[in-house]
């Protein structure tokens, strides 16, 4: 098992409440006014994953994404509602992570966890750009 | 987990790559973040961490809101070698020198003979300076020198180093507070697989008005204070004086040191190359800089003046130099990647180069009447690093680095033997 790579791979496993999860469902990509260029902090709380990283980030009509598309390391699908509700699935080879939170108009937060449990923590978000 | 050549991995772990190779981290039972496995790694399952700090939006110096990570990096403005051979900072001609010139460096050099402080490379592994500094502060021994010289990380820890123990505290925190959040962002925009936007915050915030002005009257007492970058146009380091460019006391001053510090540490590839104004030939345009250590692991002089066949003496005393890293080769299982193994590649090599440059510079020292010294980390530590820039990983390295300095011995007075081989018998 490779806890170290799962960070990087479940980076943005915006982990969280069953709520938000429920919110960004029923709120189809209407997080437009979110969209932009964010960076994401990751940090790990419990696990023997890596500390931390900070991620680029692009949301685009409320659709989470690489802030490089060319980038075809991972998996990212997710969205954010309307409402900043936020929810995120991370997908690299057999690793996953997923999560929610919630963004506000500059920044956001929330939790993360990785599919099988080893590692968990929190995520932080600020806005970098449009 | 195989390896298929992601690029967020191959981001990291060039990153990684690069920071191990100059830091040592890959040797002893210290696990390889982002590159191998944890397992063996004895870590708690509760990591104790800093709460994350809410980040200012606000522009960082030198940098620039990306508008889209989607966009490369705007072309760069033609000049050739001959505008090169005399481009110069506007209004500041004594800001920098090629490292091999041997006329300019010692049109540089401090008037006066006295003890030399040389700070090597090392990435996150700059912790064991900041903490051989501290304790040698504390223990009344620690010199005032007449030169200050960093490389990389070196860099970084020279401005405080150079000014004496009362910034031992700022250059504490810098290497026991900050993480890998501090200092890069995963997702380069066309030049490098990170960026190194959140640093250029952390340089702001330490490299201020009042360090320069500090800095200033220091060179003004006739100490010097010299970093080094690459100047990768030219495949030549470049010698950056700091105190000659403090003396100049406003802004462009200060946004050049911060720039030039930055660049210093730039690893090629991982991080993005710095750029600098420059004039030559009626002209504007910018230098492309990176990190110093592509040409020295730490820098004492021009080449031609350290080689055997050399007769020049430099004026110093003492030769201090704190290597920031391990020296002895380690075992550590190679992972079949490329990544692990390049990382394990350039660790390597870098410190049989740093181990060369260290005996060359004991021959100096013998030839020259030089007191010499040298420190290193030890081989036995072996604190666990969970990624680079763990915090606690630089903590416990802070630890060791200032007991060794606050000890009796802290520095060797000959190269050490890494030979491995049974002790030579006197003939």
């Amino acid at each position: 098992m490779t806890v170290a790579r799962l960070a990087l791979v479940g980076f943005l496993a915006l982990a969280a409440a069953p709520e938000a999860q429920a919110a960004a469902k029923k709120a189809s990509p209407g997080g437009g006014s979110f969209d932009g260029l964010w960076s994401v902090l990751i940090i790990t709380e419990k696990g023997t994953c890596d500390r931390g990283y900070r991620y680029a980030v692009r949301i685009k009509g409320g659709r989470v994404g690489h802030a490089d598309p060319s980038n075809s390391s991972f998996r990212i699908s997710g969205n954010v509602g309307g409402g900043g509700a936020t929810r995120v699935s991370v997908t690299r080879g057999e690793q996953s992570a997923n999560g929610t939170g919630r963004l506000s108009a500059s920044g956001g937060s929330g939790r993360w966890q990785s599919a099988k449990g080893e590692c968990s923590g929190i995520w932080q978000a600020e806005r970098r750009g449009s | 987990m195989r390896v298929t050549g992601s690029e967020i991995r191959f981001a990291i772990g060039i990153a990684f790559a690069a920071l191990v190779a100059s830091s040592g981290l890959t040797s002893g039972s210290a696990a390889q973040p982002g590159i191998t496995t944890y397992e063996t790694a004895a870590l708690s399952a509760q990591a104790k961490k800093k709460p994350a700090k809410k980040r200012s939006k606000g522009k960082a110096a030198g940098t620039e809101q990306p508008a889209s990570a989607q966009d490369g990096p705007p072309p760069r403005t033609p000049f050739s070698a001959a505008d090169q051979a005399v481009a110069a900072i506007a209004n500041m001609p004594d800001a920098r020198f090629w490292a091999d010139s041997e006329t300019d460096y010692l049109r540089a050099l401090p008037p006066k003979p006295g003890p030399w402080l040389i700070l090597s490379t090392g990435g996150e592994d700059g912790a064991f300076g900041a903490g051989l500094l501290g304790g040698w502060a504390k223990a009344g021994t620690r010199p005032e020198f007449s030169l200050v010289t960093g490389v990389s990380t070196g860099a970084l820890i020279a401005p405080f180093a150079f000014l004496g123990s009362r910034f031992d505290d700022q250059l504490r925190d810098a290497y026991t507070t900050i993480s890998a959040i501090d200092i890069f962002e995963v997702g380069g925009k066309g030049e490098s697989f990170l960026d190194t936007w959140p640093l250029h915050g952390l340089i702001e915030k330490r490299v201020t008005p009042e360090l320069l002005k500090a800095i200033a009257a220091e060179h003004a007492r006739g100490r010097r204070l010299f970093i080094l970058t690459t100047n990768l146009d030219a495949g030549r380091p470049v010698v950056w004086d700091i105190g000659a460019i403090a003396t100049r006391g406003d802004k462009a001053a200060l946004d050049l040191v911060r720039k030039v510090m930055i660049a210093a540490i730039s690893i090629p590839g991982a991080f993005p190359p710095g750029f600098i104004e420059v004039e030559g030939n009626g002209r504007k345009f910018q230098e492309m800089h990176v990190d110093g250590g592509l040409a020295d692991q730490f820098y004492i002089a021009p080449d031609s003046m350290l080689v055997s066949t050399a007769t020049s003496k430099l004026p110093a005393t003492d030769f201090y130099i704190i290597a920031n890293m391990k020296l002895n080769s380690d075992f550590a299982m190679t992972e079949r990647t490329t990544l692990s193994i390049l990382g394990r590649t350039v660790s390597t090599a870098i410190k049989f180069v740093t181990r060369n440059a260290i005996d060359r510079a004991y021959a100096t020292a013998k030839r020259s009447g030089i007191g010499f010294y040298v420190a290193y980390i030890d081989p036995s530590f072996s604190a666990p690093a969970r990624g680079p820039f763990d915090p606690d990983y630089m903590k416990a390295l802070y630890e060791v680095g200032f007991a060794k300095g606050a000890g009796p011995a802290p520095f060797l007075r000959e190269p050490a033997d890494f030979s491995n081989q049974p002790k030579k018998v006197a003939r």
